[in-house]
């Protein structure tokens, strides 16, 4: 894997929900290069096409809850940690572009 | 000539009691934000539960569409950045739809069409917003509330078949009891994928609109964006693959902002639920419970002889049909289906009311039905008593022996009545000598009238007849 | 001070029966030592009120099992509900839990005291403890050595006495490799066996609570005090627990045990080969037959740690959004800049770098290229391991491939921290348990660790084998000491 441009560092950053600055592109350019170059050997590994994906190591299978119900959380619970809220919600500040 | 192309995705809410990954109350109508648990808030550490009721719902829902159901399936994630969003990503099931390859079958003008779906599936809802001038409010209540998404193939072809297929969908939706279905209140949301392209030439570049408010408005949406479409092409204007919104207010699609990662999903399998099963044992005791559809009541109704306007009416009310079917087999079918679907109906929007909101106990109204078809009473005399049995409830017999409107059967009686009213006009016995109709129908109305209604009519007119040959 | 935190669990426990001492002594003691091992760094959060609160209402109850009234340390992704959780981020720095973990609500039930929440590398992410928002953990066996991540400040208040018991999170080797770095006792049990709810998410096929401890007697009794099925979490096993201190100090003699060759190969620095060898040798002095195998799929195991763990983070650290709980931005002009700053602002480089591999490699076609196809080999290499397990009932090797290294060394290697795990992620991927025990010292008197592997649920066996040896090498592993 060649080394990443500063185009797709933006783009991943972007995915992740990221803004970096120059001086942060440069060096995850580098960084990311070296683990991409790592993760190609997923790429290049031989396994056969119908092979079954695991998806975690756990046997458990067909759980559930027969539609019961919890009470809810209390307003202070709620918004405890909450940046900001505005009576009975949550509010998230409104963007100046939507 | 260009040809349109239409795809539908519908999202539904379901009813069931909890969410469908946490155990959250699934009331979102209440107060916001009284129905949330630490995993609807997406709080760090939580782990997702499973609803069965949900999963139930999926089968139905997958039966009643003729869908082939997963025998194993995973949930996926799909991760995307919302502030109605809480947990980044939102369970879904993008590998193994629960239902897959059904149809929908519609009628238009006698001809039937089959609408393939591609897929249901199940996932959970996100935040309702609320945008003020400032800021935008989450109610979290909906977070987690079930939904299934029934995405069908590009199969419709009109504003038309897209309205029809939008409520047969509603409509076996309805029966089913899994969900509300209704697009007003957003328990019911419709995304319609449109293209345009010349015929024998591939399909054209779809635009997706959002945010239709109603049945009607997915017709409209539709036309306007084919119109519009079709014009940019004219125009030699190259069509863009993009999100457009419906405005109602001008009836007109709008573009949205987009971007650029906007359509990059990252899908992968969810790691914190376990794989999930369905077995023959569980799809028959689901296939068990299922109702009666309306495609299979409509049959039965027409084969009663019940007319078409009278059958649209009933199957249109879950409600009502119910009612109708149990009630139908004990009484005359039409006599019923003309008084839901005439008096009732009328009396229920009068009064701004439900079906489920007026009092129709079953004896009383089959009281009614039995005294029309015996011609007890007139049909007007009927119109008169049915607001009362309505609001006041109580014994058919009890309520027309209090309003004084019992029958006169008692031919004595009756014939003494007859005697007078045609001694009174002899005129009209000449007429009826003459052998004209008109005559008969007179003295008829004037017997009535002199019965202050009470008389039965069947009777009456018996006797007059007898009595007119003899004279 | 007094120094009852040095003396054996069951001596403890002796005295509080006979009420020479109180809990609230040893909660003292614990909060003492602290304060003196400052320069550590092995706390974030101290939980000093409560805890001295709760250990004088002990006074009144029964002491009622051997955890009854002891310290214990909980890792800082450990969620406590009105005891901050911060993941050693800056995103977190605030955030108040409204929730207890399971393990949490476990560990009450058996009267056990929280003394705090330990610092580790940021988010889980990290095998160093350097990656902590709050500052580098100190390994307490050299100042100037990294103690090991990412449940660095776990393993340091064990290894230094602070508390004989530690809860940590392993994802690719976060509970062991540290264990091993501190010369203390670490396990990873099977995926499944300890409810994850309540543990911040890192990588949630990968993530799992474990017991770090001073010897194995106390790891088995921590071990059987947080397993169990959980309904809050559809992962967790129903299998039934064993009373795991059954099963130490039992006869290992015709134990069937197996040397993965990739776990002795020229990458694994040559003091903790020639110790393993020792080890091997000793083993079979006791009657233990031992063979070497293969594992297939092995050689992947890092790629795949980087695709499928940093896969599931990308999603499992999208929730921190500035809205319903963590840092938050001061200025921005648009939505897309309100998430970014605030996430910009709150993670830490080593969490960004790996957001970033993780979106990337599930963008478009690339979660076919390489997400799916993880999942499958991962698949090959379980399989591989089951066939091991029909024919051994433990796998042995080296924790690490080298002894703790000097601070700040590896700060800018992006794949530093991976390659730390390279021996601890194949068991992580298989869900498998496996056990860090201090098998010795180093020229530099650095602790050697060694991994005990078992096959599913059948930690067991592992404590049995480890019991046997601890008690064999005897050695003097209270790092305190040296300092």
């Amino acid at each position: 894997m060649q080394g990443l441009t500063s185009e797709e560092v933006e783009h991943v950053a972007d995915l992740a929900n990221l803004v970096l600055t120059e001086e942060e592109k440069q060096k995850f350019s580098r960084q990311l290069s070296d683990i991409l170059a790592d993760i190609d050997k997923i790429g290049a590994a031989n396994i056969e096409e119908e092979s079954k994906i695991l998806i975690a190591p756990t046997e458990n299978h067909d759980l559930y809850h027969n539609d019961e119900t919890v009470e809810s959380l209390k307003k202070e619970e709620i918004e405890k940690n909450a940046n900001k809220t505005s009576g009975d919600y949550i509010s998230v500040p409104k963007a100046l572009d939507d | 000539m260009l040809i349109p192309t239409i795809g539908i995705e519908i999202h539904v809410e379901l009813k069931s009691k909890g969410k469908v990954f946490s155990k959250g109350k699934n009331e979102f109508s209440t107060y916001p934000n009284t129905n949330v648990t630490v995993l609807d808030l997406g709080y760090p550490g939580i782990l997702p539960q499973l609803n069965k009721e949900v999963i139930n719902m999926g089968i139905a829902a997958s039966l009643a569409f003729h869908a082939e159901i997963a025998k194993e399936m995973h949930f996926d994630r799909k991760n995307y950045f919302y502030p109605d969003l809480p947990k980044g990503y939102q369970i879904t099931q993008q590998k193994t739809p629960i239902g897959s390859n059904g149809y929908i079958e519609i009628e238009r003008n006698g001809v039937k069409k089959k609408i393939r779906i591609e897929r249901l599936h199940i996932e959970e809802d996100t935040c309702k917003s609320i945008h003020t001038e400032h800021a935008t409010l989450l109610n979290f209540n909906r977070a987690g509330v079930p939904l299934i998404e029934i995405v069908s193939k590009p199969d419709i072809e009109s504003a038309e078949e897209a309205v029809l297929y939008v409520e047969k969908l509603r409509e076996t939706l309805l029966y089913l009891g899994i969900s509300d279905v209704k697009i007003e209140e957003g328990s019911m949301r419709c995304d319609v994928n449109v293209s345009v392209h010349e015929d024998g030439t591939p399909f054209g570049t779809k635009v997706e609109i959002k945010n239709i408010g109603s049945i009607s408005n997915v017709g409209v949406a539709i036309n306007y964006e084919i119109k519009r479409q079709t014009e940019m092409l004219k125009n030699n204007v190259k069509i863009v693959e993009e999100t457009r919104r419906f405005d109602d207010k001008t009836m007109t699609t709008i573009a949205m902002r987009t971007k650029e990662t906007g359509n990059d999903y990252r899908y992968f399998p969810e790691p914190d639920l376990p794989y999930i099963h369905v077995n023959e044992a569980w799809i028959k005791k689901i296939e068990e419970k299922m109702p009666i559809m309306p495609e299979v009541l409509r049959e039965i109704y027409q084969k009663l002889g019940i007319n078409e306007k009278n059958i649209n009416a009933i199957l249109s009310n879950k409600k009502m049909c119910d009612f109708y079917e149990e009630m139908r087999k004990n009484m005359n079918p039409i006599i019923l289906s003309n008084l839901l679907t005439g008096d009732i109906i009328s009396f229920m929007n009068k009064n701004s009311l439900e079906f489920e909101d007026i009092k129709l106990e079953k004896n009383n109204l089959g009281g009614l039905v039995e005294a029309l078809e015996r011609n007890d009473i007139s049909s007007k005399q009927g119109k008169e008593i049915l607001p009362i049995l309505i609001t006041e409830g109580g014994d058919y017999n009890t309520l027309i022996n209090k309003l004084g409107m019992k029958q006169i059967s008692d031919a004595d009686s009756l014939l003494e009545l007859v005697s007078k009213v045609i001694d009174e006009n002899p005129e009209s016995v000449i007429d009826f000598k003459a052998g004209k109709d008109r005559a008969t129908k007179y003295l008829m109305g004037q017997i009535m009238k002199a019965s202050r209604g009470q008389a039965n009519p069947a009777l009456v007119n018996k006797l007059l007849i007898e009595v007119l040959e003899n004279l | 001070m007094t120094n009852y935190l040095s003396l054996s669990l069951d001596e403890i426990h002796s005295k509080l029966v006979k009420k020479e001492i109180k809990p609230l002594d040893l909660v003292l003691e614990a909060f003492d030592k602290i304060e003196k091992n400052e320069k550590l760094n092995a706390f974030i959060t101290l939980n000093k009120e409560s805890a001295i609160e709760e250990a004088k209402a002990l006074e009144r109850i029964e002491v009622n099992g051997l955890l009854f009234g002891m310290p214990i340390a909980i890792k800082d992704n450990i969620v406590t509900k009105n005891l901050r959780t911060t993941c050693a981020s800056c995103m977190l720095e605030n955030f108040d839990p409204i929730y207890n973990a399971t393990v949490v609500e476990k560990i009450k039930a058996n009267h056990m005291i929280i003394i705090g929440k330990t610092n580790m590398d940021e988010f889980a992410m990290g095998s160093t403890g350097e990656t902590s928002y709050f500052g580098d953990i100190l390994n307490p066996w050299d100042l100037t050595k990294v103690p090991g991540g990412s449940s660095s400040g776990s393993a340091v208040a064990v290894s230094a006495r602070i508390t004989p018991f530690a809860l940590g999170s392993d994802t690719g080797g976060s509970i062991r490799q540290p264990s091993s770095f501190c010369g203390v006792v670490g396990m990873k049990p099977t995926y499944g066996r300890v409810s994850r709810y309540g543990l911040v998410a890192f990588a949630s096929s990968l993530d799992h609570i474990g017991p770090i401890t001073r010897t194995v007697y106390e790891n088995a009794l921590l071990l059987e005090a947080i397993s169990g099925e959980d309904s809050n979490d559809l992962t967790s096993s129903n299998k039934v627990v064993p009373h795991y201190v059954d099963y130490l100090n039992k006869e290992i003699s015709g134990l069937k045990i197996g040397v993965p060759n990739y776990y002795m190969s020229d990458v694994i620095n040559e003091e903790v080969r020639n110790k393993m060898k020792e080890i091997i040798t000793l083993l079979e002095s006791m009657g233990c037959n031992i063979e070497f195998i293969d594992i297939d799929y092995l050689e992947y195991a890092i790629p795949l740690y980087q695709v499928i763990a940093l896969a599931e983070a990308s999603s499992n650290l999208a929730r921190y959004d500035g809205i319903k709980f963590g840092h938050v931005t001061s200025s921005y002009q648009t939505l897309e800049e309100f998430y970014k700053k605030t996430r910009s602002e709150g993670f830490g480089n080593e969490v960004k770098r790996r957001l970033m591999i993780g979106s990337y490699v599930l963008s478009g076609k690339n979660a076919n290229i390489y997400y799916e196809k993880a999942l499958k080999i991962r698949g090959k290499m379980v399989d591989s391991f089951k066939d091991a397990f029909k024919k051994y009932d433990l796998l042995i090797g080296p924790t690490n491939t080298d002894v703790a290294y000097l601070l700040g060394t590896k700060q800018d290697d992006a794949l530093k921290s991976f390659y730390d795990d390279l021996l601890t992620i194949p068991l992580n991927m298989a869900g498998l348990p496996a056990l860090s025990l201090p098998i010795g010292f180093n020229h530099d008197h650095m602790p050697i660790g060694m991994q005990i592997i078992g096959d599913y649920f059948k930690e067991e066996t592992i404590y049995t084998l480890a019991s046997v040896l601890e008690k064999t090498l005897n050695l003097d592993l209270e790092s305190g000491k040296k300092c």
